[in-house]
Formats: structure tokens, sequence, C-alpha cells
């Protein structure tokens, strides 16, 4: 499974990336939100982490560009954030944020939460 | 996999002066061995990471307060928050999500005796976890 990872803490974008390639995956990287849209557009990946503030702009932003977007609006988004604005939270989730989790991430439930994307990915198209 | 842990309310504690703090409030080692899977060569990296940013964002912090821009401040604190979290630095991360929040609202009154009290926190922060690789150096706990 691809995964594009967009998160501007090195440190947390490091970590992250350590224990998705240890798990497997093909991570991709991205630390502002400008390179995250082009990252995902030019190859969409399986699915997306995405930090919620990041330099270019937000991560409420880039999920209205992937809810337009034909190529990337059934990619899914894990929401990866710092941000305790119950608000913010909820916009992500009504914009088609699969899951949210806060810093510093529960890998436990960040490996469940991948296992459901790649359950969903496995079965035919017509029982999604 | 080991799970990570969410850093426990610090509501109130940050008052305390950093010299009489409690060590674990300084650095929670368990949160700190729990973000990286207890993988010290991953740890020794993303410290190596942090000690490379974290004194820029410091500044941008200290430069977005001396200019009063909000954003900027708000977003450095942010990210620095975001980082000392993966170490289980939790007062550090109390000032850095204070400063967040005086971005956030705008409000500049008693920002820079923030600034002053966040340096001295990561400063601390910083140490104990020099310490703490110093202590582990060689060892390779089991995962």
């Amino acid at each position: 499974m691809n995964i594009l990872l967009a998160e501007d803490d090195k440190v947390q974008n490091r970590s992250l990336e350590k224990h998705l390639v240890d798990c497997g995956f093909q991570v991709r990287t991205a630390f502002d939100a400008k390179s995250a849209w082009d990252a995902a557009e030019k190859d969409p990946p399986d699915v997306i982490l995405l930090d919620l503030q990041m330099p270019g702009g937000t991560g409420l932003t880039f999920l209205k560009k992937r809810n337009a977007s034909s190529r990337l609006r059934n990619v899914p988004v894990i929401v990866i954030t710092a941000m305790e604005d119950a608000l913010v939270r909820r916009m992500a989730e009504q914009q088609g944020a699969q899951t949210i989790f806060s810093k510093p991430v529960d890998l436990m439930l960040l490996d469940v939460a991948l296992e459901s994307v790649r359950r969903k990915l496995s079965q035919p198209r017509t029982a999604r | 996999m080991r799970a990570r842990n969410t850093p426990p309310s610090l509501a109130g504690s940050i008052t305390t002066p950093v010299s009489s703090a409690d060590p674990a409030q300084i650095l929670d080692r368990q949160i700190m061995l729990g973000s990286v899977e207890s993988d010290l060569e991953l740890l020794r990296e993303l410290v190596e990471i942090f000690f490379a940013e974290s004194p820029g964002l410091l500044s941008q912090i200290r430069a977005g307060v001396m200019e009063c821009d909000a954003e900027a401040v708000e977003r450095s604190a942010h990210t620095l928050k975001g980082a000392l979290s993966n170490f289980g630095a939790l007062r550090a991360c109390e000032a850095a999500r204070e400063l967040e929040i005086h971005g956030r609202e705008a409000r500049f009154e008693d920002a820079a005796e923030l600034c002053s009290r966040l340096d001295a926190e990561v400063a601390v922060a910083c140490n104990a976890i020099s310490d703490y690789l110093r202590e582990v150096k060689g060892e390779h706990p089991p995962r």
C-alpha cells in the first residue's frame, strides 16, 4: 500500500515514516501543503496521512481540494494533528477525513486505521 | 508494536519553576520510548533532527512576538509543540501550547515572558534528553 505522509514537523515525519516503512508500506513524505498536494496529484497514493497545520496551506484546504478532484476524491485521508480545537476537528470530519489522531500518534490505533483502509482496497470496487 | 501514550494534562503545573519541576514532567521517558517503539537508534536520529530544528523554531516564535505577527507565533509554536510531544517533554510542550494559544488569539501582552519561559523549558528538556542518551549509550532496550 502506498502512503503519502504530509507532516511539516521533521521529528514526527521521520518517526512515522520509520514506523510505516517497518510495517511494509511504501511511503512518500512531504513537509508542506503544496508539495503534498503536488505529490498526491502526480501519483495518487492509496492513503494520505495529513497534518492539519502545515506551511503553505491548511489541512482543511487540502481536504476541500481533494473533494473537488476527480483523481483524489476517493483517496482516504487520515488526519494527524496537535490542534485541540474541536471545531477544526469537526470540520475535518465533515470534509471527509476518515480518522483524526492527536499527536503523538498512537501507533497501534494508526495500524488499525491503516488495516481498515487496506481491507477496503482489497475488496472488489462494487463492494466498497 | 507499542502504542504511544497521550501526554497527561499539565493544567496548573507549568507555573512551577523549572528548577523545582518534577523530572517526569520535564521528560516522560515512557512517552519518549513509546514514540520510537524503544528503538534507541531512531531516538538518537530524532533527537539530532530536533536539536537542529528547535533553535530555528524558537527564533521564529520570538521574532513573531517582537513583530506582533500572530500567525507566525501560532504556526511556529504549534510545530514546536508537536515536536516536543514526541519526546514526552511535557512542561516545554505546555509552554509551547500557551504561546500557540496567544498567537491564535493575537495576545502579545505577556508573550515575551512566555518566550523566555519556553526557551528555558526547551533547554531543560534538551538537557534531560541528552542525559538520557548518555545513560543508555550502547544499550539496546528490549522491544
